[in-house]
């Protein structure tokens, strides 16, 4: 009896071994559409979805239609199949296979493959990417197929422009830009004694009305995040593009955070917390979700983020009145281009098939439904999903809306910056000190230590 | 050489596939991390260089890993020693015979230590916001406090506050181990010594430690070495911040190897905290634990 018992636990335990191993598919959830962002707007939102993928086999060689793989991120889950489909219709003889995966670790996995050549035949990127791929030497030349196919590449904001050429040749088409803008309450404006309709248009402006609205009501004014190194930096850059200095010199060989435009936007930043305190007590755990819920929850009366948020709002308060407007100006306006490429791989087996689905994507009918913020055609901008008025701001935007230094290591230069100005934050350190130390790891690790 | 009895064999044919999967997913790992770090082997670098101890060398003048370090042994320090007096209070209170209901309060004592890591870690980081937590709220009510803390992202709080949350999660560990050493310790010793004249506190020191010392020492052993690696908890509540102040080993290795993707760095700091849990292991097995055998 027992010897039946001990058989029958050492099946049950290899059977359960057999289940879980084995596995199967996991059914992919879509990921919202870019709701929980916690990287910088620089480098695009993801969606928090799951999903594995299909494996996507390289097949069909040999003649009348040929295969192509294409690496999508989880957020299109919902939509890509559907445009998929709609491609496929008009060019029979291509068929695209794609890959979901989720934006965490997306970047490295992507980055490996290609240097394997290992890599998809149709790759989508987000901006900051692009150009490191193509100087890696893993995407193709699309500027001949640009010129046969005609694509009007004036239709394309300059901004997005940019992170697609290299050495003066174009290796994807942008599909997907966007910026950050303001978010402001009318109703906290209202209780401070200041006129909903007028949020501030410089940012001294939103200084002198943050520390009112504390005044008035106790509220604080801006969300600024003190952690998370993505939204650190976001807000930081911000500030000292916009002054007019900038993260790294003309030829990305040297930090130039040592200047005195970045220095002095750079000590604008940390004021704001320090001195005038016009950002909550808790800042330095806040990243900028945590902003979005401050906001929502009326517990602070600004923040900045991409147009993604204002569903993500409306869902957590429905009764908020808010309003959203171009981000305060110091000598300038310079917000942060963020967004999403396609592009051809070298190892592309049908590199004229594959401009094709990439043309496609990045046209002004198919990319405002592909992308989960804006399209980078000018000639969209009039699309009926962008007619509400609270993304005119975020749409204006794009005309200022500028690229970031598009090197391997701009992730590394944003960690460091985060890590030397935190300390600023806190207090251990001046500004001037930060930025100095931080500009010597920059140019130790641009120099290639 | 000994001649293998059939016996043997079949007992190492039964053990080959464990001994297998040990050194695959141990064995070979950790050889591998000491080779990596003697390597400069980074996501930029196109092929990896042998470098000797360079690298080990680079963490030594890096500041954060200085101040990971000295982090690492307070962080240790702090929250096993507070692990184990709160879990020996426990274990001794819950042990008294005038306690009803034991089995109710054991489970509920036992929630932290079952809950999953990360669960109970973000419920503590929301309770500690500044804006949105209970803990200010419920000090200030009390007039405990005037101003809100910001427990996790204050520079002398945020080790704190994760020691708190540390100690929170483990000690239903220790009360578990104890309380099953405790009721082992005959009760006629007890009884003999109370008739002696001696007082409660006395009894506990010179009848009840003695036997209850080798499983204290076994549970300390392990709750360092769990302390030593533990990561979720910083990871997930401070993230090393604000600036570095509550950065501990282990996140130091996870941002080396996994956001600056510079795997020699990281193999080399992995390797460090290795030799210091192993060093520790050693002497205090040798040296406390040898000695609590013999007692």
């Amino acid at each position: 009896m027992k010897k039946r018992f001990a058989v029958l636990l050492v099946f049950a335990l290899i059977f359960s071994l057999l289940v879980a191993c084995g596995g199967g598919k996991e059914s992919s959830n879509s990921g919202e559409g870019g709701g929980t962002d916690t990287s910088s707007s620089s480098t695009g939102s993801g969606g928090s979805g799951t999903g594995t993928a299909d494996s996507g086999s390289s097949g069909g060689d040999g003649g009348k239609t040929v295969e192509l793989t294409y690496w999508d991120g989880t957020w299109a889950e919902e939509i890509t199949p559907e445009l998929v489909k709609e491609f496929e219709a008009q060019n029979p003889g291509i068929k695209i296979k794609v890959e979901y995966f989720p934006w965490d670790g997306m970047y490295d996995k992507f980055l490996v493959a290609l240097r394997n050549d290992n890599g998809p035949d149709i790759i989508n990127m987000a901006v900051d990417w692009t150009v490191p791929f193509a100087a890696m030497g893993k995407l193709q030349n699309i500027t001949p197929f640009i010129e046969q196919y005609g694509v009007d590449m004036n239709d394309f904001y300059e901004g997005p422009l940019k992170t697609v050429t290299y050495n003066g040749q174009y290796y994807a088409l942008p599909y997907r830009s966007e910026a950050n803008a303001l978010y402001y309450n009318k109703k906290i404006f209202a209780d401070a004694g200041l006129d909903p309709e007028q949020p501030p248009a410089t940012w001294d402006e939103l200084i002198e009305f943050s520390k009112q609205i504390k005044e008035k009501t106790g509220i604080a004014g801006f969300g600024q995040s003190g952690s998370e190194f993505g939204n650190f930096t976001a807000q930081l850059y911000y500030l000292i593009y916009s002054n007019g200095g900038s993260v790294l010199n003309e030829d990305y060989t040297k930090s130039a955070l040592t200047s005195p435009e970045a220095v002095e936007a750079a000590q604008i930043f940390v004021d704001m917390y320090r001195k005038h305190k016009i950002s909550p007590d808790s800042t330095m755990e806040n990243n900028n979700t945590v902003n979005r819920n401050l906001f929502a929850s009326e517990k602070v009366a600004m923040f900045i983020s991409g147009n993604y948020d204002v569903a993500a709002v409306r869902e957590a308060n429905p009764d908020l009145d808010f309003g959203t407007a171009l981000q305060p100006a110091l000598a300038e306006r310079k917000p942060i281009l963020g967004g999403w490429n396609a592009g051809v791989t070298n190892t592309a087996k049908d590199a004229e098939a594959a401009f094709k689905f990439v043309n496609f994507l990045a046209s002004p009918e198919i990319s405002p439904r592909y992308s989960l913020t804006f399209s980078s055609r000018k000639s969209a901008a009039g699309h009926e999903k962008y007619k509400a008025p609270e993304f005119q701001p975020f749409l204006e935007s794009l005309n200022y809306a500028q690229a970031m230094p598009p090197i391997p290591q701009w992730t590394q230069i944003k960690q460091i910056v985060y890590n030397h100005m935190q300390s600023a934050m806190i207090g251990d350190r001046t500004v001037e000190q930060a930025l100095q130390d931080a500009s010597k790891e920059i140019d130790a690790l641009l120099a290639g230590n | 050489m000994k001649k293998w009895s059939l016996t043997d064999r079949i007992g190492y044919a039964y053990t080959a596939p464990a001994l297998a999967v040990v050194a695959l997913l141990m064995a070979f790992p950790l050889l591998y991390t000491f080779m990596l770090s003697f390597q400069k082997n980074d996501v930029f670098a196109n092929e990896t260089k042998f470098v000797g101890l360079r690298q080990f060398a680079r963490l030594f003048e890096d500041p954060v890993f200085v101040l990971a370090i000295r982090n690492t042994v307070v962080w240790t320090a702090a929250c096993v020693a507070f692990q184990f007096l709160l879990g020996l209070l426990a274990a001794v209170a819950i042990n008294q015979e005038f306690v009803k209901g034991k089995t109710v309060i054991r489970l509920l004592i036992m929630v932290p230590w079952v809950l999953p890591g990360i669960v109970g870690v973000q419920t503590w980081k929301w309770s500690y916001h500044p804006d949105f937590g209970i803990i200010n709220h419920a000090l200030k009510s009390l007039g405990i406090i005037s101003h809100d803390i910001t427990w996790t992202s204050g520079s002398s709080t945020a080790l704190l506050s994760a020691i708190i949350v540390n100690v929170w999660k483990m000690f239903p560990f220790v009360m578990l181990m104890l309380e099953a050493a405790l009721q082992s310790v005959p009760k006629e010793l007890k009884e003999a010594a109370y008739v002696d004249g001696a007082r409660p506190l006395r009894i506990f020191f010179a009848v009840t430690m003695p036997h209850i010392m080798m499983t204290s020492l076994t549970v300390i052993l392990l709750l360092t070495i769990w302390t030593f690696n533990a990561f979720t908890f910083i990871f997930a509540l401070t993230a090393g911040g604000p600036a570095h102040k509550s950065e501990i080993l282990s996140l130091y290795i996870y941002r080396q190897g996994f956001q600056n993707l510079n795997f020699g760095l990281a193999s080399a700091a992995s390797v460090v905290l290795f030799l210091l849990t192993m060093a520790f292991s050693l002497v205090y097995i040798r040296f406390f634990m040898r000695k609590g055998e013999e007692a």
